[in-house]
């Protein structure tokens, strides 16, 4: 420790704590304490720094197989989650057995339920070609028999003996109907009867038959209506004949294929020997080429094929042949052990799988082989690492994930059709059993969240994997960081870093961390500033990064993020915004804030005042009473009444009127680090003591006075120390922070160089005595064996002063509430 | 002496494929071809009487004269335009003409102008195709006549130029056993 501005205070022995010394105000890192000269000189560090809680977790999810055992990797953004469980599954992932082929093929029974099947490794995309030459094969095959004289013959006897019959049928009426002297006429749409003329075979003209005699009209009528009743019962016999034929035309149809067709199914077949399933299917298939023959002939152009016409007309886009395709969604030939997959964009469809439709004549259609696999799909038998955050942002996409957990299988249906709003013609495609590890990363506040508010959650995701955000720092640890950065710069090609360019990345990693004993796990910061450095070092043409070029690229970072900052330090040098450096004044005191704007924090003093009188004993915190502070710095507020009232006022009735607000603050106040500021004012303006305005402070504090750590200590001082310095370091400035805090102090070199020079102090502070004895110069005073504060110490004057207020409360009347009643009655 | 002129007598739209072999073999003959649909007398005849009805597979109704030709008008269009679709393309002079009358009187009087007419099958499958020539055909074109008629699975006939109506109408009947009489 060095000296504090006074060793004495203006009353008596100070007891306030003397300023830190400039070594405590940032643990170097000495580059001397490093053997090696550049970071060429490090092996990689291949293992996670400082992670084994998050590693052990990682590697219990991925080796327990149970149900519900997927992990949720939790923490903030740029600890390198991401990279550590691809690292780990990666490590896993080989070891293990590659996961079968999943394709989709039609479904005989029920077309629009495609089914599923699965085959070893590899052997999706084979059995997709021995199906594809099955087709071309029995193209080639099933015309071929079509084509031989045995069946020509019989196809030919069968229409022969349907013709010879209805023409038999036909005839005899026919003879029947010209011994009456009747012919029967084939007309445009069918049959009809007329009379001959009496010496040709001709039809009988209308006019001659109108001259004939009445009788004869008649006889001929009614033995035309006889013979058309005769032949309407044979004309309706005939769509039974034809029905007959066309039954014995493909009863012979697949006598004639079967041959052909069983050798060549056969054949397919002792290639799926082992697969019951894949055999299932092709007997399935040989069944309906039988059933279906016809569509394995080519329909001549321009001409329906006639064979009483069995043969049903064709779309001409329509393939018959599709539905003996089949649809590979998983080809694993190319894998090695498990699959690890990363879904970066985890919308419904792209985690289930989707049914694609084509527009075909103005109407979209679907089939089986439209089905696209999802992630789930791909990463079935493996592992899926997805980012929760996306998953949630999704619409749908948790819960199908959730949803494929549970029910441990994939149903591939798109969302327009999972949510009704499509009504085309859809397919619904047989589940695919599920069996995968699902890592969920994100921060922490969506697992807490998902914990509290989704019940299944802690079902399906039972192991958590918490990243730190900081490690212990200590001369080991330094020299795994330098690994960790020789590692970085080899893989992401950067430049190697000299001794001191790595002690500064330390130094900046504690800073990061904000604690002298912790080092920031934020690897992509880390990564950043190297790849920054390197930059700044490429511009100078150095082999090597240098620790001069670390720094210019800590520097380079804060001053593009630092324009609000220096606005706001130039209008406090220009007097628009009132900060005082130096001089005195009671009841005003500097106190220090924190302001975060995209990601770069910056402190600013800002000016405290309190005002006193005599009043009902309470403090009004004006930023409160406005709706600009938060409750957490009303709490503070109201901490400070119960210091007063308890310290000061314990046997005298608190008639103290006060009321601190944060001068020229237009935005909110959120927080407690102000509390011992607000104080510090409230007993300077009570005690009348003058506040040094060279200093500035922060801490919270509790009701007995002591002073409690705060979060953004080097931030603050060193923004005080930012408009020290741009008015002239005086030698007497400083900023009082908590001594529990000091273990956080990295600030940066300019605030140590002053520190070391004697031009800017930082004082640790435990209590408000010893804070307020450093502000006022004036003693704090303990109370003696009589219970008194000493004389002119800064407690007495605040005792002293707090019981005149309490005497002339008495003197109006007695307590306060006394006071009020009367003054209202006055008003009457 | 060879095949300049070529009639073929049309029932209605049917057959197109037979259409398109007689368009190919009067292309290659370089032959003039002419459709002809031919208006039955012996439909209107039997369409005239008072009782008319036709009956067919699935329906029985009255008919009359005025839809027997409407019918007529229809099936000409389809013959018409049934040509006009197989000669399309071909280098050909080809004509179309609806002629009423008795059927064999027509076949005659085609035969007297055509030196090749064929006959289509008409609505039936059953019903075969006849090449009829009244001429002698040179040994040159009988290949291309050969190969047509296998195409319409047709016979050729050689029609004596002096045969008359009747010998022509019977002839027709074995044939066919059906256009006008069973």
């Amino acid at each position: 420790m060095e000296s504090g501005p006074r060793d004495t205070t203006r009353n008596g022995p100070s007891t306030a704590p003397r300023a830190l010394a400039a070594a405590d105000l940032c643990r170097r890192c000495d580059p001397a304490r490093f053997a090696f000269q550049t970071t060429d000189e490090l092996a990689d560090f291949a293992d996670s720094l400082g992670q084994g809680r998050a590693v052990e977790a990682i590697r219990f999810g991925i080796g327990i197989r149970r149900d519900g055992f997927n992990i949720f990797a939790m923490g903030p953004e740029g600890l390198g989650r991401h990279a550590l469980v691809k690292k780990l599954l990666e490590q896993q992932a080989p070891a293990q057995e590659v996961p079968g082929d999943w394709c989709y093929v039609f479904n005989f029974e029920v077309p629009h339920k495609p089914r599923a099947l699965k085959l070893p490794p590899g052997r999706a995309a084979k059995f997709q070609q021995h199906m594809a030459r099955l087709v071309e094969d029995l193209r080639a095959a099933i015309p071929a028999a079509f084509e031989t004289d045995e069946y020509r013959t019989r196809i030919s006897e069968i229409e022969t003996e349907f013709g010879e019959r209805q023409a038999k049928a036909i005839g005899e009426i026919g003879e029947r109907a010209r011994g009456k002297r009747i012919a029967l006429l084939r007309t445009p749409a069918g049959f009809g009867f007329a009379p001959m003329k009496p010496d040709k075979d001709d039809v009988m003209e209308p006019e001659e038959f109108r001259k004939l005699p009445g009788p004869d009209q008649e006889r001929m009528q009614q033995d035309i209506a006889s013979l058309q009743d005769e032949l309407e019962k044979a004309l309706h016999e005939m769509p039974k004949w034809r029905r007959e034929a066309q039954r014995k035309a493909r009863e012979l149809n697949r006598q004639v294929t079967s041959a052909s067709v069983g050798s060549l199914m056969e054949e397919i077949k002792a290639e799926y020997e082992a697969l019951p399933d894949v055999r299932a299917y092709l007997t399935a298939v040989q069944n309906d080429v039988l059933d279906r023959v016809e569509i394995f002939q080519q329909p001549k152009e321009g001409e329906q094929p006639a064979l009483f016409g069995i043969l049903r007309p064709m779309e001409p886009e329509e393939s018959p042949l599709r539905r003996y395709e089949v649809n590979v969604l998983i080809d694993r030939a190319a894998d090695k052990g498990a699959p690890i997959v990363y879904e970066d964009n985890p919308s419904h469809d792209n985690l289930v799988g989707r049914v694609e439709h084509v527009a075909k004549m103005g109407t979209l259609v679907t089939d089986f082989t439209l089905i696209k696999p999802g992630a789930l799909h791909r990463a079935n038998g493996g592992y899926l690492v997805l980012d929760a955050l996306r998953v949630l942002s999704q619409p749908f996409a948790w819960e199908a994930l959730k949803r494929a957990l549970r029910s441990r299988e994939i149903r591939a249906e798109s969302l327009g059709q999972m949510l009704s709003l499509v009504s085309t013609v859809s397919l619904e495609p047989e589940p695919i059993p599920l069996d995968l590890k699902v890592v969920l990363v994100g921060q922490r506040i969506i697992y807490y969240l998902l914990h509290a508010y989704d019940p299944e959650f802690g079902g399906l995701f039972k192991v958590v994997a918490d990243f730190e955000d900081d490690m212990a720092r200590d001369p080991d640890t330094d020299l795994l960081y330098a690994r960790v950065i020789a590692t970085m710069a080899r893989s992401d090609k950067l430049r190697p870093l000299d001794r001191a360019a790595v002690s500064r990345a330390i130094e900046h990693g504690a800073r990061l961390a904000g604690d002298t004993e912790k080092l920031s796990m934020q690897m992509l910061d880390l990564a950043d500033l190297l790849r920054e450095s390197d930059h700044w070092a490429s511009t100078t043409g150095r082999p090597v990064t240098t620790g001069e070029d670390v720094e210019r690229a800590i520097r380079a970072r804060q001053e593009r993020a630092s324009r609000i900052r220096q606005r706001l330090q130039e209008e406090i040098v220009r007097g628009t915004l009132l900060i005082g450096t130096a001089g005195e004044r009671a009841g005003q005191v500097n106190g220090l804030s924190v302001a975060t704007l995209g990601g770069f924090s910056f402190g600013m003093p800002h000016r405290i005042t309190a005002r006193v009188r005599l009043g009902g004993g309470k403090v009004i915190d004006i930023e409160r009473e406005s709706e600009l502070g938060g409750s957490i710095h009303s709490k503070g507020v109201l901490i400070l009444s119960g210091y007063i009232a308890g310290r000061y006022a314990a046997k005298t009735p608190l008639s103290l009127g006060a009321s601190l607000v944060f001068e020229q603050s237009y935005g909110g106040v959120e927080g407690d680090s102000a509390s011992s500021a607000e104080l510090y004012a409230l007993l300077s303006a009570l005690a009348e003591a003058p506040v040094r305005q060279s200093l500035a402070v922060t801490g919270s504090v509790n009701q007995h006075g002591d002073v409690q750590a705060i979060g953004g200590v080097n931030e603050k001082i060193e923004g005080f120390f930012d408009l020290c310095a741009s008015r002239g370091l005086t030698g007497e400035q400083g900023v009082l922070i908590p001594a529990a805090n000091v273990k956080h102090l990295m600030l940066k070199r300019e605030v140590v160089d002053a520190v070391s020079a004697g031009k800017f102090h930082v004082y640790p502070v435990a209590s408000i005595d010893e804070g307020v004895e450093i502000l006022t110069g004036v003693q704090a005073g303990q109370r003696d064996a009589l219970g008194q504060f000493p004389e002119g110490s800064i407690n007495g004057r605040v005792e002293q002063r707090l019981a005149e207020f309490a005497g002339r409360m008495r003197s109006f009347g007695g307590a306060a509430p006394a006071a009020r009643k009367r003054s209202r009655r006055d008003r009457r | 002496m060879s095949i300049r002129r070529i009639t073929v007598v049309q029932e209605s739209a049917q057959a197109t494929r037979a259409l398109d072999a007689v368009a190919e073999a009067a292309a290659a003959l370089e032959a003039e071809l002419t459709g002809l649909f031919v208006e039955d007398v012996e439909l209107l005849h039997f369409a005239g009487l008072p009782f008319a009805r036709e009956i067919g597979v699935f329906s029985a109704q009255a008919l009359d004269v005025r839809t027997m030709e409407r019918r007529f008008r229809y099936q000409a269009e389809e013959a018409r335009r049934a040509l006009a679709a197989a000669t399309e393309g071909k280098p050909l002079r080809w004509s179309f003409r609806i002629e009423r009358g008795s059927l064999p009187a027509q076949v005659r009087s085609a035969l007297a102008d055509a030196d090749l007419v064929v006959l289509l099958g008409g609505h039936s499958p059953r019903r075969p195709a006849a090449l009829l020539s009244s001429v002698e055909l040179p040994p040159e074109v009988e290949s291309a006549l050969k190969r047509l008629a296998r195409s319409l699975a047709a016979e050729v006939y050689r029609v004596q130029p002096a045969a008359g109506e009747e010998s022509l109408a019977k002839l027709l009947r074995e044939l066919w056993r059906g256009v006008g009489i069973v």
